[in-house]
């Protein structure tokens, strides 16, 4: 009996042990400038994304991944990570809401990282050899460079606060009201403020998330869906799901269309075919002051 | 004081969502459990049944074993979130794109995993009842089907009932996994809040207490039932057929003990 008690704890005492690995020494990153700062520091980014990837090109940090990006910013707060990975615009809209953080440039400074412009834009995927895709570029490229920033503006500015009715017209409309040419469904997470989130009421444009009554989604790739299913003259519908169940919606014919902030790399290019990019936005990396 | 403000703020103003999310969870678990009990029970008298004299019936049986084999195997084996992605995408993907409706898809997926459990419950609730009444049922004419009906299955029931609570618990919390497909039940409400107000941490503690809400109260009253099945505390035991009054009354010891 003795010899049993003595074998339970030792296996208990080296979980612990193993556990304990788990432990990490915190990087005071307050006075960070450059990405050469962040030396020694943890950095989280989502899984599956550019973002996990770029870690790779900054040297003698710790790679920590989440799979959702909600819990980047609790892990940041918590102290699980020193900071993590996002697009300027998502920075924006956090260190807003939260002014004990901050943000470093990330892309292309002065210490040499780099990153093409399609790993840091995002385009529509449809499925491969789909011919939405020339016509949906048609309507992108018609898009301006200040109209993109615009609206972008706008949508970190109602972010903060997305079920109150703005005074405001959204910066993008189109003047096309014949939806004639049938359904465009659109997957997206739903939940990567400010390019798309949920809201509980339809202020400021928000559209129905299909099969979850009284749940609304708004944002910048929302609002770039609805202005290209005007355009092509097709009536709307947002479906929410989680990133990693985006590429297979669109290759089963789920929905025909992602638009949820994501960029076309190599990888992805294989499983989906990419539009041009509707929008191009700076890496950064968010950090507590 | 701050935590017990933001959990309040959570309570009120999401209230709705979390009902909701209570609801289909609550759905998808009963309806699985009451589902995968009538699989485990239909499998459990099929696998248990004695073989045939007529060759074509034995083979037929014997096929229909290999099948339940192979369903028990394959579903117990395998966790209920890969068996969800892989049913509800690959249906997407053979139907060219037609997505199952999801609370269907969630019920069904939940009941044939339930199913694979109860079908080992049943059986073994079977094969825990005396040999000698099967027999004895025998030796009085009753045909199998008989036998099962009225002798071996009343009390394989009672005898498994704190297994199936077991399961149906086990469920309330399992349906969780559903929301890797976007089944509506309350993790995945509680993904949508946390979404919207980015307080992880206040947001599962609310749900943590719903769950344990539900959970014990499901277990208290299959309690009970437990104990309606266990009948009265003292019985009696007729003495003389002749004499009615020469009865012997009984108080159990330990009637209480569950």
């Amino acid at each position: 009996m003795r010899r049993v008690f003595a074998i339970v704890l030792v296996a208990i005492l080296l979980c612990t042990a193993l556990v304990g690995c788990g432990g990490r020494q915190k990087t005071d990153l307050h006075n960070a400038k450059t990405i050469a700062d962040l030396k020694g520091a943890t950095i989280g980014a989502q899984t599956g994304t550019f973002h996990l990837e770029a870690l790779d090109q900054v040297d003698g940090i710790t790679k920590k991944d989440f799979a959702d990006f909600t819990d980047l910013l609790n892990a940041l707060k918590s102290g699980a990570i020193d900071g993590y990975v996002a697009e300027e615009p998502t920075a924006l809209e956090v260190c807003g809401k939260d002014d004990t953080l901050t943000y470093l440039p990330f892309v292309n400074n002065d210490t040499g990282f780099a990153a093409t412009d399609e790993e840091t834009g995002i385009a529509v995927a449809f499925k491969t050899g789909s011919d939405m895709v020339a016509k949906v570029n048609e309507i992108i490229d018609g898009i301006s460079t200040e109209t993109r920033q615009a609206l972008m503006a706008q949508m970190v500015s109602l972010s903060a606060d997305p079920d109150t009715q703005s005074p405001d017209a959204i910066v993008l409309a189109s003047d096309n009201t014949d939806t004639s040419n049938g359904t465009l469904k659109i997957a997206m997470e739903c939940a990567y403020a400010p390019f798309n989130w949920t809201q509980t009421t339809d202020a400021n444009g928000a559209v129905p998330i299909q099969g979850q009554d009284g749940m609304y989604a708004n944002g910048y790739d929302v609002q770039v869906a609805k202005y290209i299913a005007a355009e092509l003259g097709m009536e709307l519908e947002v479906y929410s799901y989680v990133w990693d169940s985006l590429i297979p919606a669109v290759q089963s014919g789920a929905v025909d269309a992602i638009i949820a902030g994501m960029s076309p790399t190599a990888e992805r290019e294989e499983q989906v075919d990419f539009t041009d990019c509707y929008y191009n936005s700076n890496l950064v990396v968010i950090i507590k002051k | 004081m701050e935590f017990i403000r933001e959990v309040l703020a959570i309570v009120r103003q999401y209230h709705s969502y979390l009902l909701s999310g209570v609801g289909y969870t609550m759905l998808i678990a009963l309806v699985g459990t009451i589902a995968g009990f009538l699989i485990g029970l239909l499998t459990g008298v099929v696998r248990t049944a004695p073989m045939s004299k007529n060759g074509f019936v034995r083979a037929l049986h014997k096929i229909l074993n290999a099948i339940i084999a192979v369903y028990i195997e394959v579903f117990r084996g395998t966790p209920m979130m890969v068996q969800a992605m892989v049913i509800y995408w690959g249906y997407a993907f053979a139907n060219d794109g037609t997505t199952l409706p999801l609370i269907p898809a969630g019920l069904f997926i939940v009941s044939i995993n339930t199913g694979a459990y109860m079908a080992e419950i049943v059986r073994g609730g079977i094969i825990s009842v005396d040999k000698g009444q099967l027999e004895c049922a025998y030796s009085v004419g009753m045909t199998h089907g008989q036998a099962m009906n009225k002798v071996i299955i009343p009390q394989v029931l009672r005898n498994i009932l704190p297994s199936i609570s077991n399961e149906f618990v086990i469920n309330i919390k399992d349906t969780s996994v559903l929301n890797v497909i976007g089944v509506t039940e309350l993790y995945y409400m509680a993904g949508v809040i946390k979404r919207i107000n980015l307080q992880t941490f206040q947001t599962y503690a609310v749900i943590c207490v719903l769950y344990f809400v539900l959970t014990f109260t499901v277990t208290r009253l299959l309690r009970l039932l437990e104990r309606k099945l266990e009948g009265s505390d003292t019985y009696t035991i007729c003495g003389s057929g002749s004499d009615s009054s020469a009865e012997i009354r009984i108080k159990r010891e330990g009637g209480e003990q569950a």
